[in-house]
């Protein structure tokens, strides 16, 4: 019963780290600056 | 071929000033030469890369609000706004 | 007139030697021409191909036909146009890697896909990655304009092969090319292909390998020489900059054309002034800047297809041409367009539903086993209830993505999209936008992300930014897990038409009703925040092709890979989050009672039920109660779960579709003591998620796409404020106006 707990906080916690960090991801790709076309090119 | 290049040159040169109007002017099944391209820079510019600019022959298919043209070989769709800045001048196919 | 002689005396100038001694690479002893250091290295480093050519010339069909599935989509570093990697393995066993570039018309019209293609074939990628072979596919069929995009990269300095694809087309078309011929006049290796067919990969891959070997081609046109004197302190300006005598050519023609600088070469000192004065002294000589590259450069793509290409037969009215008249057609156009949607919706609803069945027997049959395997407590909960029942229910939606995907792309390998942009042309105008705007509109249909991307093909930046804030109100494909489920519930299959049932005409309703809001949206976008001249529409309409069911499938399974990639990530781990939010804190609840009692009690006391009872006053007024308003607010990452959280609260995902539509007709509300879910409710919840724009994807996409930074950030903030609110207020509406019609029972 014990074991069963852990294991099942282990795979939450894993869980709950990836869903942060594919969140930190996301937002952090949308913040960068873009590179590669001007001001003037168009894209916004 | 060097004669050939100059003489359409010349005669399209010479007859421009008699019979161009504008391409929205045109009605289905004409053919007509391209006079002259007033856009902004942006669209001219693309027109061009298309195959669609000053001196190309070009066959109207379809003449409606937007216009269905023959340039090169392939299907052109252009917006009025377009076309009606576009000069052209007919070809006559009646021999 | 006298341009026109200069012209013709290029022509007959002695031709340049090419700098192969490549005849044709389909040759077979053309071994011998690879130069030793490639063949020393053959395994040490992969040939890295970039691909380019015009849309509809077989581009990814050609792709797709290298390198088959071992594709890599992503985004090219800083902007986010779709990138996509492939690769085989070469005729010595080395690795080449494939990278296939927007499609583009030219090097010099300056809209981001065409930029973004420039910077790669330049080296300035941000990524750093630069091609050992630029691979140009041309179509064969229309070779004039083809190759203009071809002597533009031909210019550019570095290795090229050409690939003269849908070469059957041009043969059938009675078109004679004499390969040799025109590989003589460009210099490079040029292979003839049929991509659909897999017909001349072999002799291209060949090549490619040979012609990364080979000096860079140096062959240029000449142009006249008062041009020529008025270039070249513009053309000295970029050789100083490092470019080569050929490409600083192409360039200053370019630049000349576009008439501005980008960002890339602003360091260049004295270039815009250098631009200045070469057009200054353009005009003084007679010559429109503007004009030069397209004038010098048709007129000398006039002289090499005069030389190479003949004509069996004069050109006419092709099937093309005969199908357009029906499909273009004032009255039968926009009704043939009408009943395409229409089957493809209904194929949608009806088709998936064998697989659909099959899908979940498995997961179920999955589920139940590993019960059984493991011992009752936590463990067994979260992998059945939680990882299969919140995965599964979304799997099941596998075979409506893949049914959709192949109808979007068989709609785009055709060539009918592009005649329906031309359809739609009329109607967005009078929104603001023009045709082309229709194509990411229509891409949102099966995901808002790739749809916002597609906007890169706008040019106006207004007119992206208006498309993009109502690209996510076309009912993607994550909302038909939802819209499945609720009309499987509630409405009933019967028949209208022959062919069409109330549950398709439904469906075909939401889709309408997102398509028709995005358009009066963005008609408001574009005479508010964003007023703009409406830009006219330039629309290639490219023949009619039976497309390559290879590359379909190719293009459906790498849709379904990335769902699947979704499912097995994202979706896995926000379910076993919900899970555990909806299974702790644990309720000490009466074991007496019946198991649905208890399960109720628990979800109440659960960190999820606290959460659906806090927001439940905020979905009060649609009707919801507040196991509506958790499944809502675990949503909010990804439409899709919606469908997984009621799986998890009513804990039935693992048994089947069934068992979940069964439970919801018979839920009861727990303050009312009325049915939790009307048909009413039911509507009003789709209404809901018609409108709101709940995927954290889509936002970032948008912040990017938007301008990054702070105002991609905005636009984004706005494109989320607006969507909820108009889901909110559809959905009250539909609720409160419902209920005061007499639809409440």
């Amino acid at each position: 019963m014990d074991t069963q707990l852990i294991v099942v906080a282990l795979i939450v916690a894993g869980a709950l780290f990836f869903v942060g960090r594919r969140a930190w991801r996301s937002m952090a790709a949308a913040r960068k600056p873009k590179s590669g076309c001007g001001s003037d090119c168009g894209c916004g | 071929m060097a004669s050939i290049q100059l003489s359409t040159l010349q005669s399209q040169h010479t007859s421009a000033a008699r019979t161009t109007c504008a391409l929205n002017a045109c009605v289905a099944g004409t053919r007509v030469t391209v006079v002259d391209i007033e856009c902004s820079g942006d669209e001219a510019c693309r027109l061009r890369a298309l195959g669609f600019c000053e001196g190309t022959s070009v066959n109207v298919i379809d003449a409606r609000d937007a216009m269905l043209l023959e340039v090169r070989g392939t299907r052109l769709a252009l917006g009025s706004a377009l076309t009606a800045g576009i000069t052209v001048q007919p070809v006559n196919t009646r021999e | 007139m006298w341009r026109g002689a200069l012209y013709a005396a290029t022509a007959s100038r002695p031709r340049q030697n090419p700098v192969s001694t490549l005849h044709s690479p389909l040759a077979p002893d053309d071994s011998a021409t690879v130069p030793r250091h490639t063949k020393g290295e053959a395994n040490s480093e992969a040939l890295r191909v970039a691909i380019i050519g015009n849309p509809n010339t077989g581009k990814t069909t050609l792709f797709n036909a290298l390198t088959g599935l071992r594709q890599r989509v992503g985004n090219f570093a800083g902007v986010t146009v779709e990138r996509v990697e492939g690769g085989f393995k070469g005729p010595q066993g080395r690795r080449v890697t494939v990278l296939d570039l927007p499609g583009s018309y030219s090097l010099s019209a300056g809209s981001p896909d065409e930029q973004v293609a420039l910077d790669v074939l330049m080296g300035r990628d941000a990524d750093r990655w630069r091609p050992d072979v630029v691979l140009v596919v041309a179509d064969a069929s229309h070779l004039e304009r083809n190759l203009f995009l071809a002597s533009q990269v031909i210019e550019l300095g570095v290795p090229v092969v050409i690939a003269l694809n849908q070469f059957d087309v041009a043969e059938a078309e009675g078109l004679r090319i004499d390969v040799p011929e025109l590989i003589h006049e460009l210099g490079v290796p040029i292979v003839p292909t049929v991509a659909k067919r897999g017909e001349g990969l072999e002799p291209l891959k060949k090549a490619l390998s040979i012609a990364a070997g080979l000096p860079a081609p140096t062959r240029q046109f000449s142009i006249p020489a008062p041009a020529q004197n008025a270039l070249a302190p513009l053309e000295a300006c970029l050789v100083a900059d490092g470019l080569s005598a050929t490409a600083a050519r192409m360039e200053a023609l370019r630049l000349l054309g576009m008439q501005r600088v980008g960002s890339h070469l602003e360091r260049v000192p004295g270039l815009a002034q250098a631009i200045k004065a070469a057009s200054d002294d353009l005009r003084s000589a007679g010559f429109v800047p503007t004009r030069l590259e397209s004038e010098v450069r048709y007129a000398w793509i006039a002289q090499v297809i005069e030389r190479t290409v003949t004509r069996a037969r004069p050109a006419g009215y092709n099937v093309s041409d005969r199908i357009d008249r029906f499909a273009l057609h004032r009255v039968w156009g926009p009704l043939i367009f009408l009943a395409l949607m229409m089957v493809v919706f209904q194929a949608v609803f009806s088709w998936a539903t064998p697989l659909m069945d099959g899908i979940e027997a498995i997961i179920a049959a999955a589920g139940a086993a590993v019960g059984t395997a493991l011992p009752e407590g936590d463990l067994r909960s979260l992998i059945v209830d939680g990882v299969f029942a919140g995965v599964g229910s979304v799997l099941v939606f596998l075979p409506q993505i893949a049914i959709l995907f192949a109808f979007i792309g068989l709609l785009e390998h055709s060539g009918y999209m592009a005649r329906a942009a031309f359809l739609m042309d009329r109607i967005m105008r009078r929104v603001g936008l023009h045709g082309k705007s229709f194509i990411p509109m229509l891409s949102g249909y099966a995901c808002a992300v790739p749809g916002i991307m597609a906007t890169r093909t706008i040019e106006d930046p207004k007119d992206r930014l208006a498309t993009i804030m109502v690209v996510p109100l076309m009912s993607c494909s994550a909302r038909l897990p939802v819209y499945t489920l609720l009309i499987g519930a509630f409405v009933p299959a019967t028949s209208i038409v022959p062919g069409l049932t109330l549950q398709g005409a439904t469906m075909l309703i939401m889709y309408l009703l997102g398509t028709v809001v995005a358009l009066a949206v963005a008609a408001i976008f574009k005479r508010t925040l964003l007023k703009g001249p409406v830009r006219p529409m330039i629309l290639e309409l490219p023949p009619y092709r039976v497309p390559s069911l290879k590359s379909l499938g190719v293009s459906v399974v790498q849709r379904c890979q990335l769902f699947l990639q979704r499912a097995g990530t994202v979706i896995l781990a926000l379910s076993i989050v919900l899970w555990a939010m909806a299974t702790y804190p644990k309720a000490a609840v009466d074991a007496s009672l019946p198991v649905e009692v208890q399960q109720e009690q628990q979800l109440g006391h659960s960190v999820l039920g606290r959460i659906g009872h806090g927001i439940e006053p905020l979905v009060r007024p649609l009707g919801y109660d507040w196991k509506i308003g958790v499944s809502i607010a675990a949503s909010f990452a990804a439409r899709e779960v919606f469908v997984s959280t009621m799986g998890t609260i009513y804990g039935v995902g693992t048994d089947s579709e069934q068992a979940l539509t069964e439970r919801l007709q018979s839920e009861r509300n727990a303050v009312t003591g009325e049915r939790a879910y009307t048909p009413l409710i039911a509507v009003g919840l789709m209404v809901f998620y018609v409108f709101a724009l709940m995927c954290i994807s889509t936002i970032a996409v948008t912040v990017r796409e938007a301008g990054g930074g702070r105002i991609g950030w905005q636009w984004a903030g706005l494109q989320f404020a607006y969507m909820l609110a108009l889901a909110w207020g559809s959905a009250w509406l539909v609720y409160v106006g419902g209920t005061a019609l007499g639809f409440g029972g």
